[in-house]
């Protein structure tokens, strides 16, 4: 579509995973935008930084992936959100899908995978955008 | 008599209904139908279900990744589920059973087939 | 239906029951003219030693044994004639349970068709028909336009870039059956493996309302594992033959007519403006 590169912000508490998904991000052309926590990615969105999709671990110590993702929605509402997580419920799929996330990713994820998401993900954010982004839930 | 509760998650009414069809020849049975991935995620919170039918091609979220979703909760990772496949679409099949379903049905659907695997599976279970 | 099929079940239950119950008795009389047998020798060794004195004692026994016999005989052939009408309880089961599938399938694709007004899912509905109920694999449905006499396809699943996209009436196979409204079935291969010709079809139906014929459905490949036609598909061909017409027909009148009444209301609305 678009030349121009997207920027991608990323959360997870995990210091080896944060690095090879950034990596791996930046290889497929994003700008990589990479946070140890929910607080530290807040504050990105608070700054004014314009991001085009947040990737977010959905357990992480200080404040989980749905407080996050509640607090993102209220900042950003426009943009893409996909959530990634170790082991998730259906409960908590649902609950995050109410709060507008794009994707649910189980972790671990191949890079195509991840291409294929963030790709999908960002082009629905701009084809939803400026209207509401969320499924029907 | 056992009592059993069938998820039928199709996005076509007319399979839907065909399939529900089928089903209510098992005595006991009682049916709930969902018309994508998503909707049968918000009804397997709501109620136990003793078997969940899946077609693989639906909008919002396909049958594969509910599969997926169905065997990584703790929750809900035991209930059989059975996928319903066209057939010569052999890659969807092989796709659905290593992402932990239990058998496969092809369209076009034969009743008796269907029955067959369904009572097989609720023996296995019993 | 299901009622039917239970006190079928049934019957053939208690026919088994009896069947068993003559085999249990055949049993019986078999161990008892074993023992007869037995005996009657034993009866023979004794008058052999003891002479003729037990002779007409012997020729009892005798008869007894023939009597026996017989029964056992008569008993072996109610057996087998109960075998008999089993099985053909058996057969009917099963035929009973076939009927029973196709009228369920026949309902529900008459059920769907009649279930919206809507021209677009109605042909959606028509289409999951022909492709999950009797596994065509390249098929199109085609309407009539009265103004240029021509078959257009509406809708189509699988089909390759040269098939014809409209159709002269009377023009070949499929538009003679638009022409006279005659139901094409070609004999032969339906898998199509040779490749698909689509100037000959597997079946051409057309959708009639009353002699009116109003557009054809095409079926040119069917899906691998399905080898040849039903009886039920033929009877969901004449089905889809008489509701698919209508419903496809009355859903585009009924989204004319709504399409004619909001232009009518948005005059209405602006004269009122004025």
């Amino acid at each position: 579509m678009e030349k121009v590169r997207k920027t991608i912000l990323l959360a997870d508490d995990e210091p080896e995973i944060l690095k090879s998904i950034g990596e791996i991000l930046e290889r497929f052309g994003y700008n990589v935008i990479a946070r140890p926590d929910g607080h530290a990615a807040l504050s990105v969105i608070r700054e004014g930084t314009p991001i085009d999709l947040v990737l977010v671990d959905y357990v992480m110590p200080g404040m989980d992936g749905l407080e996050l993702l509640k607090s993102l929605k209220e900042l950003a509402p426009d943009v893409p959100l996909v959530l990634f997580t170790g082991n998730s419920t259906i409960e908590a799929y649902l609950k995050a899908l109410g709060l507008g996330v794009h994707e649910y990713v189980n972790k671990p994820v191949t890079a195509q995978k991840l291409k294929k998401i963030v790709r999908a993900a960002i082009e629905k954010g701009q084809a939803d955008a400026p209207s509401s982004a969320s499924q029907e839930c | 008599m056992p009592e059993y509760t069938f998820l039928v998650v199709e996005d076509s009414p007319t399979m839907r209904q065909l399939i529900s069809f089928a089903l209510k020849r098992i005595p006991g049975s009682t049916i709930v139908e969902a018309g994508d991935g998503i909707d049968a995620l918000k009804k397997l919170s709501n109620q136990k279900f003793d078997v969940i039918l899946t077609d693989i091609n639906m909008p919002l979220m396909d049958g594969l990744k509910l599969v997926s979703m169905v065997r990584n909760d703790p929750t809900y990772k035991d209930i059989p589920v059975i996928v319903i496949t066209t057939e010569g679409a052999d890659d969807a099949r092989e796709r659905g059973i290593s992402l932990g379903a239990n058998a496969y049905v092809s369209k076009p659907i034969q009743t008796q087939d269907l029955l067959n695997t369904v009572n097989e599976i609720i023996k296995s279970k019993a | 239906m299901a009622k039917d099929s239970d006190s079928l079940s049934k019957k053939v239950e208690n026919f088994l029951k009896v069947f068993k119950k003559g085999e249990e008795f055949t049993q019986e009389l078999l161990q008892e003219n074993e023992k007869l047998r037995y005996r009657l020798a034993q009866q023979e060794e004794v008058s052999k030693s003891s002479g003729r004195g037990e002779a007409l004692n012997e020729q009892a026994l005798e008869e007894r044994l023939k009597t026996l016999e017989d029964e056992n005989k008569s008993l072996l052939d109610r057996y087998h004639q109960v075998e008999e009408e089993n099985k053909d309880f058996a057969n009917r089961y099963i035929e009973v349970e076939t009927e029973n599938n196709n009228l369920a399938n026949l309902y529900v694709a008459s059920y769907q068709l009649h279930s919206t007004l809507d021209f677009n899912e109605s042909l959606k509905i028509v289409l999951e028909i022909v492709m999950n109920l009797i596994g065509a694999e390249e098929f199109s449905i085609m309407m009539l336009d009265e103004k240029t006499n021509e078959l257009s396809i509406v809708a189509q699943e699988g089909m390759g870039q040269d098939a014809r996209k409209s159709i002269k009436m009377g023009s070949g196979i499929i538009g003679q059956v638009a022409k006279t409204g005659d139901a094409f079935y070609r004999d032969g291969d339906p898998t199509n493996l040779k490749g698909i010709d689509y100037t000959h079809p597997l079946v051409t139906i057309p959708l009639k309302i009353k002699e009116h014929v109003i557009g054809i459905i095409v079926i040119y490949k069917l899906l691998i594992q399905k080898t040849e036609f039903s009886n039920v598909d033929y009877e969901l061909f004449s089905m889809l033959a008489g509701h698919a017409a209508t419903a496809l027909f009355s859903s585009k009148l009924y989204s004319q007519s709504e399409r004619k009444l909001t232009t009518i209301q948005s005059f209405l609305d602006l004269l009122k403006e004025k």
